[in-house]
């Protein structure tokens, strides 16, 4: 059964993990974009602080690890728009729904995004620093 | 005498012992690809995945599990010269092909359904350790810096399963070609780039031209992707054609 896709007006917030984040030469990596299936998350359903409690419960590897460090926010619509006017390979982006037990507002990119279309939509998004860290990782 | 090519008959279960051999054969039909698309390391599934595909693969297609079946008999008989290469039995080898490939998208489903659970434990599969990723040699530790050794020591510590189940571990094959390529090209250094860990455990290095766009250059086991942003190419090179690529890649080096 297709899964229920999310409006554009929505608002989706990525996690950015140490993997693809060089916070001392300020780079991010298309990696964090690229492929299918990308993991985000709905701010409509969960709140930031609530989101990153998440991730660090989730996607950080126990037991003193801490790979989530930051997130980027993009508007759903914003990014169908770029989807669409990437010109080398234009790209219809859509954002499934696809919550999980512990993260209601987890959703999917399904679509397979190449690594030029992911260093568009990195240039994108607004950064927030992980508000659940004693030292902030990404310097904004 | 023994039979040449022939199935004998079953009285149960026909293609129960058939069916063994053509697990056998597609698993070592699928290592390869299995390997490059980052679905796990080695060929080696666990025995529970793989006899729930092969049941899957039944249930969903017994004709084909019939015709790879047969196929299986006379592959095995064909590599021990007992038969020779006929064309019937090169389109069953072919159904069987098409068998593994319906196999490859039914773990691919059982992967993202066990995404769900983000249990460590079914992640981790301590029968089959990978190897042990060592330190990197000198001439790389130079070019990336101290900085990026210290991020090449954060991501031996990614386990299978990061970034809600599609991130794979390091793999010490991308860590091999990375070695490789920086052998070739130590001028590098000069642009201090930066170490990344791609989804499908590869190791990445990002840098900029002198324009300030964007280069990426992706290791992977058995081949390079790169793109570079100035000129948007987008592409992938093989090992064995690194020199070329090195050629494409030098004038973005400051």
């Amino acid at each position: 059964m297709p899964r229920p896709r999310c409006p554009p007006e929505e608002n989706v917030l990525r996690a950015i993990y140490t993997a693809h984040w060089d916070a001392r030469k300020n780079r991010l990596s298309s990696s964090l974009f690229k492929g299918s299936g990308i993991s985000v998350s709905r701010l409509a359903i969960l709140g930031m602080i609530e989101l990153f409690a998440i991730f660090h419960e989730e996607l950080d590897s126990p037991p003193r690890n801490r790979f989530v460090v930051g997130g980027g926010e993009i508007n759903i619509g914003r990014l169908q728009e770029i989807g669409r006017n990437y010109e080398p390979r234009p790209t219809e982006l859509t954002v499934e729904e696809d919550p999980t037990e512990r993260n209601p507002a987890h959703a999917e990119i399904p679509e397979d995004i190449s690594k030029g279309l992911a260093l568009v939509l990195i240039k994108a998004l607004t950064l927030h620093r992980d508000p659940l860290a004693i030292e902030h990782n990404i310097p904004l | 005498m023994r039979s040449r090519g022939r199935v004998p008959a079953r009285e149960n279960d026909p293609f129960g012992r058939h069916r063994q051999e053509v697990d056998l054969l597609n698993l070592q039909r699928q290592a390869p690809a299995h390997e490059q698309a980052g679905l796990g390391q080695g060929a080696t599934e666990s025995a529970t995945v793989s006899k729930l595909v092969q049941e899957t693969v039944a249930r969903a297609s017994p004709t084909a599990m019939q015709a790879s079946a047969v196929a299986a008999v006379a592959a095995a008989n064909m590599v021990q010269g007992l038969m020779p290469l006929n064309p019937m039995h090169v389109s069953m080898a072919a159904a069987t092909h098409a068998a593994a490939v319906a196999a490859f998208g039914i773990i691919e489903r059982l992967r993202r359904a066990e995404r769900l659970s983000h249990s460590p434990a079914k992640t981790s599969r301590p029968g089959f350790p990978r190897p042990v990723i060592g330190a990197l040699s000198e001439n790389s530790k130079r070019i990336i810096g101290e900085h990026g050794v210290q991020r090449f020591e954060e991501f031996k510590r990614y386990h299978d399963g990061w970034d809600y189940g599609r991130g794979r571990a390091l793999s010490p094959r991308s860590v091999a070609a990375f070695e490789s390529f920086l052998r070739r090209v130590p001028e590098l250094a000069a642009v201090e780039p930066s170490l990344f860990l791609t989804a499908e455990g590869n190791l990445q290095l990002g840098w900029e031209d002198e324009q300030g766009r964007v280069v990426e250059v992706d290791f992977l086991p058995n081949r390079i992707d790169y793109f570079i942003e100035s000129s948007q190419e987008e592409g992938s090179s093989r090992l064995d054609a690194l020199p070329q690529l090195i050629e494409r890649i030098r004038p973005t080096i400051r």
